[in-house]
């Protein structure tokens, strides 16, 4: 009865300043009318004010030749485009530093934050000084103690013709396995010769059958209950077909070694680098490992005690301990923070024009610098960079979306 | 119902057109109430600012009431783009200069500017404002020098800066008397035994970024078809690093520039230095303006030139004061007769200028002969020695 | 965490007291050094390999550091540059300025000490509980890396200046802590509204004349603030109605002098109390405003005209520049993370936009943008000039925010949701909601996070060298430019400079962690 009482009774209406639906929307209409009057007044007044000195607002001069050459890309033409040209060696330079700095700060920043946990007094004292002085230093100063300190005046002979580098040969044979000198370094290196195509294929099959036996061993574990040993086999079986398929083609790799060039001047063979990529990703991965170190470190505090002890129970020795019980976990909750160091690190590779290392940063200030419009490369800038971080958050969302699930 | 649902509906499709408004504004969105804020707050610094340094001066009236409305004539006379009558309102000349380039904008260790440069940023000063201190003094890179001036945080460019046709172009700025004749040269240290450009092929070669010197190696050296490996940094300093450390086997700059580093380098106990006999541009080096305010180039143009006039006229800054002449051209210039040429500067500006700062001669003495480059039978000796130095007449 | 504190009696947990027993292990018995070695380094097979193999080389590394401090540096790079490294070209005849400024910074952190104190030994008395101390060795243990930067610094000065301007500003910490230790209960709101006004009179007397502005934004801020905590749309409001009256009353004062002055004081204090309606809030912003007057006045008196700070540097811009980006960016922070949260999608968008944006992209592209156009975003025709520190400092503060709000966003998500929904079972409004409930415990929730985010822009202040503005890092550039130490001494240099960083920020980390443990565990 009452249902169709109130039915029939016209509900009484809310006023509609009072309307919590009306006013949210009002709200939002206000809130996006400032802040879009604001952002087009501004954006007005920038073109207005360019204009009437006389900058160009074309994304169009973009394409205009870049005019300069790049530090250790002997084969960029001067009159090619800014973009993609220029900024194409500048992107293949910022990755390549920042996944050599990711590599160094996760492994050195594991191993730390490891050893902050010993129980070896030592091993236990210097992790923490390292850490409690990286962490502490501004990284811009540590790339430049590297770029000037380390390499420029550090110990290393200089390289030139009359200057021979330090060469560190392969024992028993004339080959370089590393050269030295305070502005190159040359390491040996893979150099494909012949079908290399068909021979990544070919891995690729390699790696669907390493696959299948993982998924097959799990089976077999959960199944039977004997032991998996799935690492060990998925690897024999990677590593055995790659090697059938590396010998079946030929050798399509074979090694490469540094070699000083006639001139004197510069390194063939291998791969050969300049001191701005080694100071800026050195001295990266030193300063983020200590950023990973404390990550790690937290992570492994995070595993309840009582897990350790449960491993400790069941007479797990200290390896065993770590590797099967405490790191799993503690990977899982380390993993997200872990991955926006490497978001910061990607970014930090940007500091990289103080040691004259070209990366985008550095090259889009060397173009504006060199006449082109300021504005139309810094947004090109950070357009890059707002793709890598999105990459990058990306990763790290799957991931703690992932460990979220299987974890607690 | 169907209202409710339609009303969400709306919200819906209203979220999502701010969204794709937002898209493309969100770069800036908030950056715009800061920037704001700061443009009120140094309104208010610069005004105060203003006031004050104009009653330090001492030449206008001592009632803040008055010099507060000057400020705020001129705030009105500078969109018509006098850069002059905001110089003299505010009492102080802004100078772009180099802060690390010995002999032409450095700093010294009592923190004061020094240099062939910052010496003309004074003389603009001495004929404007009449105080050849009056000058605040803004540290530029090669980088970011063109933008402080087309955005008006500098009202001159002094920065040992290139005349070329794409600056005067397309960089917003306009170039006046050259104060320097420079070409741009390359450097090795002597034992190197390498004398010529394609020596030089593979070797790393340090530069500054964003200068003329950068552009003209890539071009002359891609044109001769020798490989080369430029290492660019931003400042001197860490360059002069990378070179004396041998990271670098040639460095190349303007001429005078590796004059007065190899005079430097060799003078503290350095390697002993070569510089190459082959000039590979052109390098005019002078003061520059904003576009568009032809009476503040011309200020500025003759402010620089009166310095070379007087060097011809045999006026310094030793016999300035009480200079006596018959000659009536020598007493317009300075100021003794009734002579006003209509740039807008008292009688005295050039008097001044001799007297606070000298002719060029003794600024390139103070500053250019002891990087080891002598005036004398040089590019920029005055026209009756040989030199290019040449003023239109003051008359 | 968890093990150490859970073996603690429940009420023993205060914070302070476990920060006690925390930084005092429980004494180890007497044992011999061959025992303490054994146990510690070679308990094991492992173990005894790692220190026979490492304990060498740290040796020998230590050797050669102590040997380069000690022996081989040559400090005189740093010697006698150290006025530039803290100071840069800030002018001579201003540097009394600084000098001030270093006092009453001083004063105000004794005086914040002292009521800090005084606050705890209240609410230790109110719950009978010990009351907590520190001892001087605690003071030393938690500051030591700054005593020793500031006795490097001493040791590298060769007049007596700087010896009496330590001891000045010991004086005045020691005054403000002794002055505010035993104030009576009911006026410690009033003692950090002095704070307070201590801390901005330093400001005020660093920029002279030029600070009109900045005292006017603090103005504004500062009821605003202290607002926030009881009700957002009240400080909404404040903060619009300060920022119009302030804006406004910075023009007339130009015009009319004190009585604009005044007139803009007056009508904020009206504002305040008539929309609060609190006596307490009510008083301190009288005395906040009347005593800034004063201090203003004074200052003006004194000073006439402020050194702009483009001609700030060293150590000293350095602070500054991280102190006043941080503050600035804290207001929009909380503005930011609370749209981040909030239900309306389109401002729910336009702060993910902005974070996202602005954390997206290194800090460097957006100093070179400052350096290169912000001045564009002018006004056509303006006469207004935005110097190259004050477009860097507005780049730093819009980037900061959005660390900030990510912050701030954390300690929100960090309130339980068991207090949101108990609090809408109380029938509050989402506003009071928010107010009394949320905020409170997330703002105190963020604090170590906002202490390490501090950290994380001191350090990135270094990169204002890069668009060449002489900060701490930069003057490094100045003194290897000068020609006896061109290509000399390069790692002393860098040394020192990172050793003074490092002594700040390390003191800095290590108080954010106590006050993280503090909280954490007053939390629970």
């Amino acid at each position: 009865m009452s249902t169709i009482e109130s039915e029939l009774r016209p509900i009484p209406r809310v006023p509609l300043w009072r309307n919590v639906r009306v006013l949210r929307i009002v709200a939002q209409i206000v809130a996006v009318g400032i802040v879009g009057s604001i952002v087009y007044r501004l954006f007005d007044n920038l073109t207005t004010n360019l204009e009437d000195v006389g900058i160009s607002t074309d994304f169009g001069v973009l394409r205009r030749p870049a005019n300069f050459a790049v530090r250790d890309d002997p084969g960029f033409d001067i009159q090619s485009p800014v973009v993609p040209n220029l900024m194409w060696i500048g992107v293949k330079n910022t990755l390549m530093s920042a996944f050599v700095g990711i590599a160094i700060a996760v492994i050195l920043g594991t191993l730390i934050g490891i050893g902050r946990l010993s129980t070896n007094w030592l091993v236990q004292k210097i992790c923490t000084v390292y850490v409690e002085t990286l962490r502490n230093i501004p990284p811009l100063v540590i790339i430049i103690f590297f770029g000037f300190a380390v390499f420029t005046y550090g110990p290393f002979p200089i390289f030139n013709p009359r200057n021979p580098p330090w060469q560190v040969k392969v024992p028993g044979t004339d080959d370089n396995l590393l050269i030295l000198s305070n502005e190159r370094w040359g390491f040996p290196s893979a150099m494909k010769d012949g079908n290399v195509g068909i021979f990544w294929i070919l891995m690729l099959v390699a790696a669907i059958a390493a696959s299948v036996m993982w998924w097959w061993r799990t089976q077999v574990n959960v199944r039977t209950g004997a032991s998996h040993h799935r690492v060990a086999l998925s690897t024999a079986t990677l590593l055995g077909l790659g090697l059938f398929a590396f010998l079946a083609l030929g050798l399509p790799y074979r090694m490469s070694w540094p070699a000083v060039s006639d001139s004197g001047r510069t390194i063939l063979g291998g791969f050969g680098t300049n001191s701005g990529y080694l100071s800026i990703t050195i001295a990266l991965g030193l300063y983020h490992a200590s950023h990973v170190a404390e990550i790690v470190r937290g992570s492994i505090m995070a595993v309840a005690r009582g897990q350790s002890e449960a491993a400790n129970a069941l007479a797990l020795s200290g390896f065993q301990r770590y590797r099967f019980v405490v790191l799993p976990q503690a990977a899982k909750i380390a993993s997200p923070p872990v991955i926006s160091q490497f978001l910061s690190l990607t970014k930090n590779t940007s500091l990289a024009t103080v040691v004259a290392y070209p990366e985008i940063a550095s090259l889009t200030a060397s173009t504006i610098a060199n006449g082109m419009p300021a504005v139309q490369m810094l947004v090109l800038l950070m357009a890059l960079y707002l793709t890598i971080s999105l990459t990058w958050s990306l990763i790290l969302n799957l991931v703690s979306r992932r460990f979220k699930e299987v974890g607690r | 119902m169907i209202s409710r649902g339609s009303t969400k509906h709306w919200q819906r499709v209203a979220g999502a057109v701010a969204a794709l408004a937002l898209f493309a504004g969100a770069c800036s969105d908030d950056d715009d109430d800061a920037a704001e804020d700061t443009a009120v707050e140094s309104d208010d610094t610069t005004a105060a600012t203003t006031g004050d340094t104009t009653s330090d001066t001492g030449d206008t009236t001592s009632n803040t009431g008055d010099t507060e409305g000057t400020t705020a004539d001129t705030v009105e006379v500078t969109q018509g783009g006098s850069t002059l009558d905001a110089v003299k309102a505010a009492g102080t000349l802004k100078c772009g200069v180099n802060d690390t380039l010995p002999g032409f904008g450095a700093v010294d260790a009592a923190g004061e500017f020094v240099g062939f440069d910052i010496d003309f940023c004074r003389v603009i000063a001495a004929a404007v404002l009449g105080d050849s201190e009056a000058v605040e003094y803004t540290p530029l890179t090669a980088d970011t020098r063109f933008t402080a001036l087309q955005s008006g945080e500098v009202d001159v460019l002094i920065r040992n800066t290139t005349w070329t046709a794409t600056r005067d172009g397309s960089e917003g700025l306009t170039f006046l008397k050259v104060t320097f004749f420079d070409g741009q040269g390359m450097m090795v240290p002597a034992s190197s035994g390498l004398t010529t450009l394609e020596d030089l092929a593979d070797a790393n070669i340090c530069v500054t970024s964003g200068t003329t010197t950068e552009l003209n190696l890539a071009t002359v050296f891609a044109s001769r078809g020798i490989p080369y490996n430029p290492v660019v940094y931003t400042t001197d300093t860490e360059l002069r690093e990378a070179y004396e450390s041998g990271q670098c086997e040639g460095w190349t700059t303007d001429a005078s520039g590796l004059a007065a580093w190899k005079n430097t380098i060799e003078a503290e106990g350095g390697e002993e230095q070569l510089v190459m006999q082959e000039i590979i541009s052109k390098e005019p080096l002078g003061p520059s303006v904003r576009d568009g305010d032809s009476q503040w180039a011309h200020v500025v143009d003759w402010a620089t030139m009166s310095t070379i006039q007087a060097w011809e006229y045999g006026i310094d800054s030793t016999n300035v004061d009480g200079f006596t002449t018959d000659d009536i051209g020598i007493q317009n210039f300075l100021g003794q007769a009734d002579w006003d040429p209509g740039l807008g500067l008292d009688a005295d500006a050039f008097a001044n200028v001799i007297s606070q700062v000298g002719n060029y001669q003794e600024i390139y003495e103070r500053h250019v002969t002891p990087l080891g480059l002598p005036l004398e039978g040089s590019v920029n000796d005055l026209w009756s020695n040989g030199g290019l130095m040449y003023v239109p007449p003051f008359r | 965490m968890s093990g150490a504190e859970g073996t603690l009696p429940p009420e023993m947990t205060s914070g302070a007291l476990a920060e006690v027993i925390a930084s005092h292990p429980a004494p180890i018995p007497a044992r011999s050094p061959q025992e303490w070695v054994k146990k510690n380094l070679f308990n094991s097979v492992m173990n005894t390999i790692i220190t026979i193999v490492v304990g060498p080389i740290a040796l020998y590394l230590l050797y050669r550091f102590a040997r380069f401090v000690l022996v081989t540096g040559q400090w005189n790079a740093v010697q006698s540059n150290l006025e530039l490294f803290m100071v840069s070209q800030y002018p001579r005849d201003e540097r009394w300025r600084l000098v001030w400024q270093l006092i009453l910074v001083a004063a105000a952190i004794g005086m914040a000490v002292g009521l800090n104190g005084r606050r705890a030994r209240i609410v230790a008395e109110q719950t009978g509980q010990p009351v907590p101390s520190r001892s001087w060795q605690m003071y030393l243990g938690s500051y030591w890396s700054i005593i020793l930067f500031v006795g490097v610094l001493l040791g590298f000065s060769r007049t007596a200046g700087p010896f009496l301007l330590a001891g000045a500003c010991l004086a005045a910490g020691v005054v403000g802590y002794a002055l505010t230790r035993g104030l009576p209960a009911t006026l410690i709101p009033y003692g950090w509204t002095v704070t307070g006004l201590v801390a901005v009179a330093s400001f005020q007397v660093l920029s002279g004349t030029g600070g009109w502005s900045w005292f006017f934004t603090t103005l504004a801020l500062i009821p605003a603030l202290s607002a926030l905590a009881r009700s957002l749309p009240a400080a909404l409001g404040l903060a619009a109605a300060g920022a119009g009256i302030a804006v406004g009353a910075a023009t007339l004062v130009f015009r009319w002098g004190p009585v604009g002055w005044v007139a803009a004081l007056v009508g904020v204090y009206i504002i305040v109390t008539v929309l609060k309606g609190d006596r307490i809030d009510a008083g301190r912003t009288g005395i906040f405003m009347v005593g800034g007057g004063a201090a203003f006045l004074a200052s003006d008196a004194i000073g006439h005209e402020g050194v702009d700070w483009t001609r700030w540097g060293g150590l000293h811009l350095t602070i500054v520049v991280a102190a006043t980006a941080i503050i600035l960016a804290l207001p929009l922070g909380i503005l930011l993370a609370l749209g981040r949260r909030s239900k309306l999608p389109a401002i729910k968008l336009m702060s993910v936009l902005y974070i996202e944006f602005f954390r997206g992209v290194p800090l460097i592209s957006l100093l070179l943008a400052s350096a290169f156009f912000f001045t564009f975003f002018l006004n056509p025709g303006s006469d207004t000039q935005l110097s190259t520190m004050t477009r860097a400092t507005v780049a730093i503060t819009l980037f900061s925010a959005a660390y900030v709000a990510e912050v701030v966003r954390g300690g929100l998500a960090a309130v339980s949701k068991g207090q949101v929904e108990a609090g809408q079972a109380l029938g509050l409004s989402p506003a009071k909601l928010n107010r009394l409930i949320v905020l409170p415990q997330a703002l105190r929730a963020v604090i170590p996070a906002m202490v390490g985010q501090f950290i994380s822009l001191l350090k990135d202040t270094s990169l204002l060298g890069i668009i060449a503005i002489n900060e701490f890092l930069g003057v490094r550039g100045l003194v290897h430019g000068q020609n006896e130490f061109r290509g000399v001494a390069i790692a002393e240099v860098l040394v020192f400079v990172a050793f003074g960083y490092w002594a700040l920020t390390y003191t800095m980390s290590r108080e954010s962690q106590r006050l993280e443990r503090r909280l954490g565990i007053g939390h629970r």
